[in-house]
């Protein structure tokens, strides 16, 4: 039978053989883990040009051979007889015919860049603008149907992808708009104080 | 002989008195072993979890608005009666870079929920007269292992660089016991973050003492 006396004897001598000797320390090492979060806002930065003039080629000369005509003359030159006189319903197109004046499509690629964070990584680009005049005196352009295109979609708003902060990675997209020309009679630059579009970046 | 001769008579002699000699026995061990004994180990705690304060945007703009623009200038470009430009207003490369920096930083006792120490040591100074001495290593890594990092909560894809940058320790220490608190400041790189909202990930804290 173990008695108590024997119990603490053991227990002493066990204590006295675990116990080093000297007092020569060593290294321990304790490890912890901590649970670490970090919120991040909403972040868009909008990359725009502010100052777009287009330059619709330089003057241009352009000629059309209107074929053969003939023509009886009188030798007092008071009367004349004849086919192929010119009128606006029978002229040629010239090489850089306007057609029937119809709406000019333009694009004007990479005026506009999007980047930053969102909670689903896209934001909302919109375009507005209206029907804006170019006038130039009595001579105007208009201008319409403003819309934007970027990460493969096009519409006065698009969803586009944000990609983060960094600039080689933003969303770099076009405007497009019609321009109807049929009030243009003069040559020259058309003022554009007043006349502007504006694109918003919304995150999503 | 003599002795456990008187031994044993001591033991049959009394019970409390054999409990007695053996507790005196263990009293002359410690006594002798008390430098050893003396290195008994600090309690240690590490803070469980830490959230940091927001990330604001003017830790990495000029402005604190989150919503930055930048002007590129004018683009004067030909363009045909057909209405094609042939010339693009920028490049990426050609973008104003608008931020300051793509990094901030944080202090753990920064946090505005938990003002946080990251570590506490505590040891009675009559176990350990000497000033303890000790050293701090971290590492980091998000839930799916990846070191260095904190992930979206949402998207793994995106996500935070993540390191310890610089540490403190406070000494609050009194007469009885040692104390000391630790913390840290992590730095975060925005470089590969996509999305906003919450960032997680797990702080490792190891220390080495004597």
């Amino acid at each position: 039978m173990i008695t108590l006396k024997k119990k603490l004897g053991v227990l002493a001598l066990s204590a006295a053989m675990s116990i080093p000797f000297g007092s020569s320390a060593h290294a321990v090492q304790t490890s912890g883990s901590t649970d670490i979060k970090v919120n991040l806002p909403d972040i868009i930065i909008l990359h725009y040009i502010s100052d777009i003039t287009l330059n619709f080629g330089s003057d241009i000369g352009q000629s059309a051979d209107e074929s053969v005509a003939s023509w009886t003359v009188a030798w007092d030159g008071a009367t004349s007889d004849g086919s192929g006189e010119l009128a606006v319903g029978n002229l040629d197109d010239t090489t850089n015919e306007l057609g029937a004046i119809s709406n000019i499509d333009v694009t004007l690629p990479n005026v506009w860049a999007i980047r930053g964070l969102s909670s689903d990584g896209s934001a909302t680009v919109a375009i507005t603008g209206g029907n804006a005049t170019l006038a130039n005196g009595t001579s105007s352009i208009a201008l319409s149907d403003f819309t934007v295109s970027g990460s493969g979609n096009t519409s006065a708003s698009i969803t586009a992808d944000l990609n983060g902060l960094h600039k080689t990675t933003a969303t770099v997209g076009d405007v497009n708009l019609k321009m109807n020309v049929s009030a243009a009679a003069l040559s020259g630059e058309y003022d554009t104080s007043g006349t502007e579009y504006t694109i918003t970046a919304t995150a999503i | 002989m003599l002795r456990i001769q008187r031994q044993g008579v001591f033991l049959r002699s009394s019970r409390n008195g054999g409990v007695l000699r053996v507790l005196l026995l263990a009293g002359v061990l410690l006594v002798l072993f008390w430098p050893a004994l003396s290195f008994s180990a600090p309690a240690i705690t590490f803070r469980k979890n830490v959230t940091l304060d927001d990330m604001r945007p003017g830790d990495v703009f000029s402005s604190n608005s989150a919503a930055q623009h930048a002007d590129e200038g004018y683009f004067e470009p030909e363009a045909g009666w057909s209405g094609d430009v042939g010339q693009d207003g920028f490049g990426v490369y050609d973008l104003s870079e608008v931020y300051l920096s793509l990094t901030f930083t944080r202090w753990v006792n920064d946090a505005e929920s938990n003002r946080a120490w990251l570590w506490r040591y505590r040891q009675q100074k009559n176990e350990h007269p000497s000033r303890p001495s000790f050293s701090v290593s971290f590492s980091i890594e998000d839930e799916y292992g990846n070191p260095g990092r904190l992930s979206h909560q949402s998207d793994p894809f995106s996500w935070v660089g993540a390191s310890v940058i610089d540490d403190a320790v406070a000494d609050e220490s009194n007469n009885r016991r040692w104390i000391f608190f630790g913390s840290a400041r992590l730095e975060f790189n925005l470089g590969n973050a996509t999305r906003s909202g919450l960032y997680r990930g797990v702080l490792t804290t190891t220390l080495t003492y004597l």
